[in-house]
């Protein structure tokens, strides 16, 4: 008799979304599980067709706080990533991710990610090259643009010794140096940075209107 | 003599024959016990194959709108209540994918 199974089913759903960026499948060159996210949307799924609504819930409110919801999911993927790339100014696999959280953020409506996922979507591509790339839509690229810089004189300290072109996405990695207080005051910023709102709306699902 | 006009009675519709044994059964399903309050749902997959998952009433009457109306007769857009002729209870959706209901029965019989 046939069966399908899920690897991802082996940990719960916070072991899974803590693990992400821990590792590479070096065959699919990804840094998250494979099976991890056709799980999440196919719980997603069933949960909406039919009204699941405590379930749908709790799945959102996991993946806010354990996929890059909180100043320390955000601490961790960007830990990884420092370790990752070794002074190298990006890579694509690490590239790869935050668009595809960014797809994943939309398409299941969790506007509680969007900061976050911003954040980390200014940690892989300087500005310039953020611009040019197809991969992030124009509306988020405008609002990651709107944030930089805000974000930049914040973790530069106002001393800006990098200049266009030398992969000021690095300085974005520099919140796994602050302090637990700098970090959570970033945080606590993003949404006004990025014209998103407040957390609460984001929260309950509100994305302001400002830049759309 | 006179009688009482009395309708003959409607011919019972005949209860549909599942064949459990050409079903595939997920694995996931024995985290539901067998017994009263259980019914099962049958999802049509890729190619012609076919799946089903025993799951109890109470945990999808409480759970989902929607599903407390499918075990109540209605909402047939989504599902479709049958009793088989085994008196099985049945729920028959169409459109989803196996693997959905397969990580779904983890989600809601598992902490997450």
């Amino acid at each position: 008799m046939a069966t399908l199974t899920q690897s991802y089913l082996v940990k719960t759903l916070p072991e899974a979304l803590n693990a992400i960026g821990s590792w590479r499948f070096s065959a699919g060159q990804t840094v998250v599980d494979p099976d991890l996210f056709p799980a999440i949307e196919g719980v997603l799924r069933i949960s909406n067709k039919y009204n699941f609504l405590d379930i749908a819930a709790a799945m959102k409110e996991t993946l806010a706080r354990f996929l890059v919801g909180s100043p320390e999911a955000l601490f961790r993927l960007l830990a990884r990533l420092n370790r990752t790339l070794r002074g190298s100014l990006s890579d694509p696999v690490w590239r790869y991710q935050p668009p595809t959280f960014l797809k994943f953020a939309h398409n299941h409506r969790i506007p509680a990610l969007l900061p976050g996922i911003y954040y980390l979507i200014l940690s892989v591509y300087d500005p310039n090259e953020l611009a040019q790339t197809q991969e992030v839509p124009a509306v988020d690229k405008i609002r990651c643009l709107t944030g930089f810089p805000g974000l930049y004189a914040q973790l530069t300290s106002g001393n800006d010794l990098l200049k266009e072109g030398e992969g000021r996405n690095r300085v974005f990695w520099n919140f796994v140096s602050l302090s637990r207080e700098d970090q959570q005051k970033i945080w606590d910023s993003l949404p006004g940075l990025f014209r998103l709102g407040t957390w609460e709306d984001l929260k309950r699902g509100v994305v302001s209107t400002a830049v759309s | 003599m006179l009688q009482d006009p009395v309708e003959p009675p409607a011919p019972a519709s005949p209860r549909p024959v599942y064949d459990w044994s050409k079903y595939h059964t997920f694995p996931e399903s024995s985290l539901i016990p067998e017994g009263p309050g259980v019914f099962k749902l049958v999802v049509n997959g890729p190619a012609h194959s076919s799946y089903t998952f025993n799951f109890d009433w109470p945990t999808f009457v409480r759970q989902s709108s929607t599903f407390a109306s499918i075990l109540k007769g209605g909402d047939a857009a989504l599902g479709q209540f049958i009793i088989a002729s085994d008196g099985t209870q049945v729920v028959q959706v169409n459109g989803d994918n196996p693997k959905d209901w397969s990580v779904f029965i983890r989600a809601i019989y598992t902490p997450l």
